[in-house]
This record gives C-alpha cells, structure tokens and sequence, in this order.
C-alpha cells in the first residue's frame, strides 16, 4: 500500500478544495488550517479489531450505564465506588441534568474513543471522548478518494469498507428519535469541525440547521424549512457543547443556542446527541475509574487496558507520583485538546519542583501517567518514509446496538519528538484499514 | 393559618425596540404541604408563545417568546394561598450532596473562613443554644442567622444581582439575596445541606429570598431568613428553591436590541380575613 504515497499529493489538493479544514484558537485569533493527509494507512488486522471491538463495546455500554446512575440512582455513589468529590467537581457534571432520562436511556450515542498501541502491541485506552467527538469525516472522505485514485489496491487487500459511516450514524439517530426529522445543529462555518458538520449532514440525509432555524413551540421543537412550515425535530445531533446549548438554562449568553431546548428534552420530546452532562464521564479524573465500573455495572474484567493512571487525590499515588514526576506525564483534568499535558522527563529541576507543589496543593486537579512506550507507524515526510508517534479515535455508536466502527481517525506527529498528536497541536492524519481477514 | 391574596407585576421598559425575545418565569407558586395555591392567573404580554415545563429542582417554569419588536414586556401573576407553619419533608432522591456544596455565588473567601472559625465554634455554640432549641443543623442554622443578622445591615444599591458571597461579606452589608448567599456558604462549609428559596413575603414589595437548611433526624427542611431574623411561617409563599440565585430567577429572558432596560416591580401580598 505504500504506492498510495504517489497520490499524496492530488488527495491532499483534492481534500483542500472539499474543505476539509480544522481552525484552531490560538491567542485569541482564529486560524484555520488543512488537516494534511498522509496515504500510508495504519492497517489492523482482523484478529487484532476483534478483541478491540469487543473491549470498546463494553466500556462504551459502561459508561453510558454510569452517565444513567450519576443523573439517577447514583448507587455507584452511595456503593462507594467513586467518592462524591470526583463527580460533583467536575466541570461536565450538570445538575441541570438531574433527572433527565433521555429516549432510549441512551447517553453517548457517539462515543470517540483515544487509543495507543504499545511497543508490545498492546493497546491502551488514552481518553474517552463522550460530548462532541469529532474526526469521522476525515479517514470517510479521504477513502473515498484514495479508492478513486488508486482502485487496484483495494482489489489487492481485503479492507473493511468504511463509507458506512453515515449508515450507522443515521440508524444511531433514527433509534433515538421520538418522532420528527433529524438535525444536524451547527454554529456555523467559523466552528473546527464545521466541514465535518456539512458532509455528515449530506451523508446521512440529516438537516444541517443553525439555531436561528429552530425553535421551542409548545412542548416540541421545530426546524423552519424553506417555505417557512414547522416541521418537528425528534432528534437534534448537536455539534456545540453543553454551556452553550440553550441561554434560558445554560450560559445566558450564548448566541448559538437554542433557547427552551432543554425544556422539550427533559419532557422526552426531543433527543439530544450526545446528551448534556456527558462531561461527567470523560473528566480525565474520572478515566481512572472507568475499569471499575465495568466491573461494577457489567461484572465483567475490562477487556482493554488503561494506561496505567495514578489519582494524586489517593495518598498512596499521590507518594509515588510525587517520587516519579520526572518519569511520569502530568494532565490537568480541566484541560482539553491537548493542552495542560505535561512530560516529567522535559521539565527542569525548579519546574519540577513547582508542579510537586502545586500536586500537593490541588490534587483533584492532576492525573499523572507512566509514558507509554508508543509502537511507531511510518509516515511520508518529503519523501521518506520515517517512524512517528500516532494515536487512533476509534468511533462506537450506540443505538438499538452498541457498534464500532470498522475504520478510525489515525494522527500522528510531525515532530519526531514530541508525543502530542491532538490536531489541534497542528499533527496530521492517516486513514485506519481494518482488514476484514 | 394564613389566608393570603397576592399581586406581582414586574414590568419592562426598553429604550428601543427588541426581538426574538425568549423568557422563563418562575414565579409561580404551587400546592405543597405548607401551601394551597388557588385561583392562579398569569397573564405574559406581548406573549406569541407560551408553555409550562419544569426544571432539575423541581420548579415549574412558564416559557415562552416573542419574536416581534416590543418595547414594553410585563409578568402579572396574581391569586390566593392558604399558609401554614409546616415544613417541606425531604424526598426520595433528593441530592442532598448538590445542595452541601458552594456553588460560584457561594464560594468561602478566607475573611469567611476565618469569621466561621471564630463565630461558630461547636463548644460555644452548644453553650449558646438555648435549651428550647436542639443542637442540630436547625438549632445551628438559627445560631448562625442571628449571628449574620446581627452582623450585618440592609443596605440596597450596594450589591447587584451577580454579587457572590464573598464579595457581599467584605462590605458586611447587602439586600435579602446577599444575607441567603452568606448563609448557604457557612452552612455549606459547616457540613449541612441547604437552598435558596424565592418567594413573596407579606408586607414586602418585591420578591423576597430566603434559605431551608436540611435536618437529617426528622427529614425536614427548616426554613430561615436571615434579612429579617425569621423563621418561615405562614406570611411567606414559596416560588422556587435552588442551589442559589440563579436556580431561582424569577424572570429569565434573553432579546436582541441594544437597549437601556427600566424594571419596575410591584407586590402585594395581603391577609384575607
């Protein structure tokens, strides 16, 4: 497959004039830039997505079974599973959420799961992403054209097809739907992900609506068509977060929400995609509990690892990670993207020395991890193929069935050094072959 | 047991004109054990939409919108109560923890620390409490009302509806929203479980807030209010209970203009006889 390195070139201008962009902020000034494609795929083999399949369907079926307890029963709470603290400090948690059962009972309808392979081939689960995942589009569009540019490799390897995306993604809606069409709500054109937003939109023959197209009517919410009728919404795929989702109960603020959403969504006239408060259950502090509600709520021993996590919060990891900061990466759990990650072994004496104090000081805050010893992918960079770190987001939805797709958004870093692949950190992407034998 | 007639307008005047104006109440009052809410009438104008909904704590809210240029909004909701001096019991699946944490506008400085530290000291308290009271978070609840309202004076102006805690408590001075906010704070920070309570008061001429603080041994929430050094009995009415201010807002609304925006509230809460 490495001859697909001779259409780098046409796939990247062909992506470019589909606007497949990402924007990121960065001092306050908006900048968007290309996602530059790399043709060399990152190939799974069939055995290998087996067992990863299995491990991603359960933890998803967990965490959206610990989502359901923490805005009801909380019986993880009161067994003494989780102490109180980590929920109720945490940013993602909603009291505005409490008692909402959404339709379905299903809370992370689309679920973006972070994974690392180790040297030993082991995967790792890095993040659980469970509020707006986004990077789908990316690996669909650009199979799509590496088949038109190079169709006999295809005919050569037997690689899962993954331009079903929009097929799950619509079947994820409809089971969730409580009767009306599907939304996709977008703050427009100025969003990262708005590229994606438009061809999910296409692709899965949902509406794309900005909010200024819908609105709370009686107990219902309605999307204003061309010719100005009311059409009911019955499930709204939102693709802006949960502050900004409606001004009459989150931020008051906001300018791209939808005001009385939650109103319809809490009487269980309308689902929201992913359900708001999600954040409970992707904190970073919250990750390392994910094992042991897989344990609690399925019986079951979790399929796939962690990467081992210390919880500074528990004295016995808060001596050990005070020992080895300097081995150890450090994550703020209030950050995102990327950002507040930091490698013991880069900082210097007094640096170290200022984040022990500030561990001590705050430990809720912090999540320290041993480094995991990445397998390398190859890459192209300028014509050569050279070994870099990636990571890859494996996409579970969850509908009547709980499914992983088989494909992923693989990134990599550039720079042969650092271990950042988060896009916003300006990484690029390759396309993920599940073989299927 | 009281017999009470209310009145409550609030009445708003936009220098130019807005739109998309999108509004939730909630300044209605509902039957509970302590209250019988009767003859209840809204009337929301200019109104193009209007529809009833609830939010997590359980108050009933009136939504709704218009969407034409108005330069004039106007809430009346007026009836009747019959009162009495019982209290809320809890209920199943309350989240008593939500309600013992700070929140943003009840955060603990260190000068609130610190006069915690050296108001409410348990020894003292049990010493001070007077035998017809009981050491628990009633009696403790009403200890530290007293102490705040002896502490403090009621000033209007002084404070705005985003002041927090902390910031009321650096002037010592402040109207019945900044007394609740202080109150919830020391009693979060002494362990106990307590709301912000809105509602009308008789004899007061705008919207009144207060606290209920949880006793575990008889489930119930006892309710006080530090601005006047009262407990909550059959002159007050109930309209919404949060974890503060801003679970309660009486008249939520967000428009499009850019606009100076006038307020003027009238209540009229009066014993039937």
């Amino acid at each position: 497959m490495y001859e697909l390195t001779d259409h780098t070139e046409v796939i990247n201008r062909l992506l470019a004039r589909y606007g497949v962009k990402f924007g990121i902020y960065k001092n306050n000034v908006f900048k968007e830039q290309l996602f530059p494609f790399d043709a060399i795929p990152r190939i799974i083999p069939k055995e290998e997505f087996d067992c990863l399949e299995k491990g991603l369907k359960q933890r998803v079926d967990a965490l959206n079974l610990f989502i359901k307890d923490i805005y009801g029963e909380k019986k993880i709470l009161k067994d003494g599973i989780i102490p109180e603290d980590f929920i109720y400090s945490s940013p993602g948690y909603l009291a505005e959420c409490e008692g909402i059962v959404p339709p379905k009972g299903i809370y992370s309808h689309i679920s973006g799961i972070d994974l690392v392979q180790g040297k030993d081939k082991t995967w790792y689960i890095l993040e659980d992403n469970l509020r707006v995942p986004s990077g789908a589009s990316y690996p669909m569009i650009a199979r799509n054209l590496c088949r038109r540019a190079a169709p006999a490799i295809f005919r050569q390897y037997h690689v899962e097809d993954n331009r079903n995306y929009a097929d799950i993604l619509k079947a994820t809606m409809d089971y969730s739907n409580t009767g009306g069409i599907n939304v996709i709500l977008t703050p427009g054109r100025y969003n990262a992900a708005y590229f994606e937003h438009s061809y999910m939109a296409e692709k899965s023959g949902a509406v794309l609506a900005m909010n200024s197209d819908l609105i709370v009517k009686g107990d219902s919410l309605y999307f204003k068509d061309y010719r100005g009728r009311d059409q009911k919404v019955g499930a709204v795929y939102r693709r802006i977060s949960d502050d900004y989702l409606d001004p009459m109960t989150f931020k008051e603020e906001s300018l791209i929400g939808v005001p009385h959403l939650m109103d319809v969504y809490r009487k269980g006239n309308v689902a929201i995609i992913n359900a708001p408060g999600n954040g409970v259950a992707d904190d970073k502090g919250i990750y390392y509990f994910v094992p042991k509600m897989i344990q609690y709520y399925l019986g079951e021993e979790p399929i796939l690892n962690n990467a081992p996590t210390y919880l500074p919060f528990y004295e016995e990891d808060r001596k050990y990670v005070l020992e080895n900061l300097h081995k150890l990466v450090i994550k703020d759990v209030a950050e995102a993207g990327g950002y507040g990650v930091v490698f013991g072994d880069r900082l210097t004496k007094e640096e170290l020395e200022r984040y022990k104090e500030i561990i001590r000081k705050e430990s809720r805050r912090f999540i320290a991890q041993e480094v995991i010893d990445f397998l390398d992918i190859d890459i192209e960079d300028e014509g050569k193929v050279v070994p870099r770190k990636a990571d890859l987001r494996a996409f579970v939805l969850s509908g009547e069935e709980t499914v992983v797709w088989k494909s992923g958004l693989t990134r990599f870093s550039r720079n042969p050094d650092s271990f950042v692949v988060n896009s916003s950190q300006g990484g690029g992407f390759k396309d993920t072959w599940v073989l299927s034998q | 047991m009281k017999y009470l007639a209310f009145f409550y307008e609030t009445k708003m005047a936009y220098s130019s004109q807005v739109s998309s104006h999108y509004f939730s109440i909630k300044a209605l009052p509902e039957t509970s054990i302590r209250q019988k809410v009767e003859e209840l009438h809204v009337t929301v104008s200019p109104m193009e939409e209007l529809f009833e909904s609830r939010d997590a704590f359980g108050n009933r809210i009136l939504g709704g919108h218009t969407l034409e240029p108005h330069a004039d909004f106007q809430v009346v909701v007026e009836g009747k109560a019959y009162v009495n001096n019982k209290r809320e019991q809890g209920k199943a699946g309350e989240n008593l923890a939500l309600y013992k944490r700070p929140t943003s506008l009840t955060e603990m400085s260190d000068e609130m620390k610190e006069y915690v530290s050296d108001s409410f000291i348990p020894d003292k308290m049990k010493q001070e409490i007077p035998d017809y009271m009981p050491y628990n978070a009633f009696g403790i609840g009403d200890y530290v009302m007293k102490k705040l309202y002896q502490d403090f004076s009621y000033e209007s102006g002084v404070t705005n509806i985003k002041t927090t805690a902390a910031q009321a408590f650096l002037g010592h001075r402040g109207v019945c929203q900044d007394y609740a906010h202080i109150m919830l704070a020391f009693l979060r920070f002494l362990g106990y479980s307590c709301r912000y309570v809105t509602g009308f008061m008789i004899g007061e001429g705008a919207t009144h807030a207060w606290i209920e603080v949880y006793n575990e041994e008889d489930n119930l929430w006892y309710g006080l209010d530090p601005t006047n050094n009262l407990w909550i009995d059959e002159n007050y009415i109930v309209l919404a209970r949060g974890r503060d201010y801003k679970d309660c807002i009486v008249n939520k609304g967000r428009f499009l203009g850019l606009t100076e925006e006038t307020q003027e509230i009238t209540l009229k809460v009066e014993e039937i006889k």
